[in-house]
């Protein structure tokens, strides 16, 4: 069993959680992901929303596992020399800063190709060229550009932004596709290049489905499967839709027993064409089989809300997942609203991996999100994220440095 | 195309309607072969799902699927087969979505696809992982967004409409291509090493649950400490925490920096004049000179993020009183100046008609043989050497007879495939 990414070597200069995800998968297929921090503080995030005084916060360790950490500073010419060393012998740089603070490092692109023409400098921002492109961008502010805040929520409300990290963890996934596949490119030509993934692009990449609705709207005015037709009026872009399930399979999240007092008792819901008559056998609602107000999917799109209402009189007298259970016999479409304490103790999420414990020497075993990219001869093993400069000696010695320099680096504060 | 990163890696593309589709097409526009295999008369069911125009195929499905080759095929028949056999031995990737099982029940388990090459990476989008207790469910978009922990952390937790709430965001479906195609590229690194294929799964549960690393950040850190005090229910509804789940969080920032959406001029009738505001502790002196404060600069209540917490929605309301006679577009340009982060809350019109994602490629017309041209989300992943080209996509079984000689076929066995409607 071989590591697919092994032997590449990774300079991670990104902090905060677009660029960790990122270098943190690239390290979990078994790349060797050095990460960059200034001496002394590091990533802002080993300090933010800490939950155990003086311990590296879940924030940091969630985004950080399988990685070694140097600190350097690089404004002293020693920390800079140091950078040199590392971008020679490494394939990949990975970096989310500000627009222009790379340059302004003295690592221009340019500067980089001349130590190291087969790098690969892979770049988040917030986004592409244009008006915008020297705005800081955050998760939400990425989500209102990209597409999703708009579309997202209730059509008698405002845009909503989604518990889901698209513009961060998502970005962050976009750059490790384009890192890979300049490195496939890098094997024919052997030359990097620049790889870029703006945040807001990446939003849209996933509201790809909205584009293609903007489109079916301009044409014909209305969309069926949306919960504005048939009452509702259409403006000129696309609507929010609500809990709808936007394909052609109607949808709905339905509350069910216990939803008083718990948040996530609720079950989505999907009236598939197939299943109809099973879904009315459960209900209760026979009649609607053969009832011409119901028996076709058209005819029912233009009653839903009334349908779903009726199947949520039954989900109420059940637990979600005694609805499940009951749903399933019959092949109904359905899924169980899980709070993430729920997927925390799930067992078949350990079993896989994708929910893993880790051992901390400072804060302690904790749990993380595992590599949710599954291969049968390469498992991924996920190990704690690094302490800060945990790993600034190891560098450096395999750089070349002699015990002497590295002693002498670290008297001046460069490390 | 020999300068296009994936260009020479071919692939059987098995996959229908949006998650697989996605995958495979961010691979074919990095240059890989991309052959989508079809069934004859009917193919990919959103070819006609939410039809804008009689008789072409719908954006649905043309969206998804450009700079692939269509080839239409019965694999119940022996030709079929025989054709699926060749392609196997001559391509580098097969991505499937079928539901679970069906790959073997048509004789492809992956000892044989192994068997017939042992190169070959086989790629799966699933509903839950192998081994899950759900494994055998059919998972569309919604549902996997329900079990991957993104909908009971979206939305209100109060109010009107405080139930879980399902992301426009395509988490399930198209994130979960793009996982699989990381997977996928992987794989084939790893293969230059080993000469060996192996399989790569994705499952739409684990890929959603991805996205939400931080709520399952706050899950550990509510257990720990009893409250999460960059919530909007902190201070005030501490009874949100009390069953120690982490609840819905509304429009807020949920990292160090509060964060809400506000109103701007015309929100009353447009349901996209809206901005997102974010609080940054270094940019708080600048935001009470704009918003005409300079008092709270120095008050305690109002100058550090702790003293701000308890009362950060009436400072949200100062701030919409602020821009109420001003657009959103207004609005970020006046903040833009003192490095607030914020942005419109842009439409999908907005955005389909957006100058800079249009010069970007982001936005691309793609001319298309039967319905004419339309719109699409190019790539989002730009690089410095290449410049992914969008092409549309294939009609059914458009590059059939293409493939068939390329396989080496000759126009007579073709012919009879045709004739038998094998292909």
């Amino acid at each position: 069993m071989s590591k697919a990414l092994e032997g590449y070597k990774i300079l991670d200069f990104t902090h905060v959680q677009s660029g960790p995800t990122c270098t943190q998968l690239l390290a979990w297929f078994g790349a060797d992901v050095i990460k960059v921090e200034r001496a002394g503080e590091g990533d802002a995030t080993r300090g933010q929303l800490r939950d155990v005084p003086g311990a590296d916060s879940l924030y940091f360790t969630m985004l950080n596992h399988n990685k070694r950490s140097i600190t350097i500073d690089t404004k002293k010419p020693k920390g800079k020399e140091v950078l040199e060393t590392l971008i020679k012998q490494c394939d990949v740089l990975v970096e989310n800063f500000a627009p222009g603070a790379l340059d302004r490092m003295g690592f221009s692109w340019e500067r980089i190709n001349e130590l190291n023409p087969r790098m690969v400098v892979a770049s988040v921002k917030g986004f592409g060229p244009g008006k915008y492109e020297h705005c800081k961008v955050y998760e939400n502010v990425a989500q209102c550009a990209g597409g999703s805040a708009s579309t997202s929520g209730f059509d008698d409300g405002p845009p909503m932004v989604t518990g889901a990290q698209i513009g961060d963890s998502g970005t962050g996934l976009h750059l490790a596709l384009g890192i890979l596949a300049a490195l496939l490119q890098r094997h024919k030509t052997d030359r990097g290049q620049k790889v870029l993934a703006p945040m807001q692009d990446a939003v849209l990449n996933l509201c790809r489905v909205k584009l293609r609705d903007q489109q079916r709207l301009e044409r014909t005015g209305t969309m069926h499967e949306y919960p504005q037709y048939p009452d509702g009026k259409f403006g000129d872009a696309v609507p929010r839709a609500g809990n709808a399930s936007g394909g052609g399979q109607p949808g709905s999240i339905l509350k069910c027993k216990g939803w008083e007092t718990d948040p996530n008792a609720y079950i989505y819901f999907i009236t598939q064409s197939g299943v109809w008559p099973a879904v009315c056998k459960v209900i209760g609602e026979e009649g609607w089989i053969e009832d011409e107000a119901f028996a076709t999917p058209a005819a029912r799109l233009l009653h839903l809300k009334p349908i779903f209402k009726r199947i949520e009189q039954w989900t109420m007298t059940k637990t979600k997942f005694e609805a499940m259970d009951i749903l399933n016999e019959y092949d109904i479409p359905c899924g169980p609203i899980l709070s993430m304490k729920e997927i925390a103790e799930e067992p078949s999420l350990r079993e896989s991996g994708t929910i893993v414990e880790v051992d901390h020497p400072v804060r302690g075993k904790y749990l993380t999100v595992g590599n949710p990219i599954k291969m049968s001869d390469s498992p991924t093993i996920v190990t704690r994220s690094p302490l800060l400069g945990e790993h600034t000696e190891e560098v450096l010695t395999q750089l070349g440095y002699s015990a002497a320099q590295i002693a002498a680096l670290r008297e001046e504060k460069v490390i | 195309m020999d300068n296009q990163p994936l260009s020479g890696i071919k692939i059987i593309d098995f996959t229908h309607v949006q998650a697989g589709p996605a995958c495979t097409q961010m691979l074919a526009w990095f240059g890989a072969d991309v052959i989508k295999v079809e069934r004859p008369g009917s193919g990919d069911v959103t070819r006609s799902q939410l039809r804008d125009i009689e008789g072409a195929d719908a954006l649905y499905f043309t969206m998804l699927n450009s700079n692939k080759r269509g080839l239409t095929l019965d694999t119940k028949q022996p030709a079929g087969k025989e054709v699926l056999e060749r392609l196997i031995k001559e391509c580098d990737v097969m991505v499937e979505n079928f539901g679970p099982g069906a790959l073997d029940r048509m004789g492809f388990t992956w000892e044989y696809i192994q068997k017939l090459n042992p190169k070959m990476i086989l790629a799966s989008v699933k509903g839950f992982s192998d081994g899950h207790h759900y494994e055998d469910l059919k998972v569309y978009e919604n549902v996997a967004q329900c079990a991957g922990g993104a909908a009971s952390t979206t939305g209100y937790w109060k109010g009107e409409n405080s139930g879980p709430t399902i992301s426009a965001a395509a988490l399930g479906d198209s994130n979960t291509g793009m996982h699989l195609a990381i997977g996928i590229l992987t794989a084939y690194i790893g293969r230059q090493k080993t000469g060996k294929g192996q399989k790569v799964a994705v499952s739409m549960q684990d890929s959603v649950l991805n996205l939400c690393r931080v709520k399952m950040r706050d899950q550990l850190r509510l257990d720990n400490l009893g409250y999460l005090e960059e919530y909007p229910q902190y201070p005030n509804e501490m009874d949100a925490f009390k069953d120690g789940v982490v609840p819905r969080g509304a429009n807020a920032g949920g990292g160090g920096q509060p964060g809400w959406i506000l109103k701007c001029k015309g929100w009353q009738t447009d349901p996209n004049a809206y901005i997102y505001f974010t609080v940054q502790g270094h940019a708080w002196g600048p935001i009470c000179d704009a918003l005409g404060k300079p008092e709270w600069k120095d008050d305690p209540a109002y100058n550090t993020p702790r003293g701000r917490q308890p009362h950060i929605m009436d400072i949200f309301a100062t701030i919409e009183d602020f821009i109420k006679d001003k657009t959103k577009f207004e609005a970020v340009d006046i903040f833009r100046k003192f490095d607030i982060p914020c942005a419109p809350v842009l439409s999908m019109k907005e955005l389909l008609h957006d100058k800079s994602l249009r010069a970007s490629g982001s936005i691309v017309e793609v001319p298309h043989k039967v319905r004419g041209s339309y719109w699409t989300v190019g790539s989002p992943i730009k690089f410095s050497d290449t410049k992914p080209i969008v092409t549309a996509s294939p009609l059914l079984g458009e590059h059939t007879d293409e493939v068939l000689t390329d396989l080496g076929y000759s126009k007579d066995q073709i012919a009879a495939m045709h004739a038998s409607k094998a292909v």
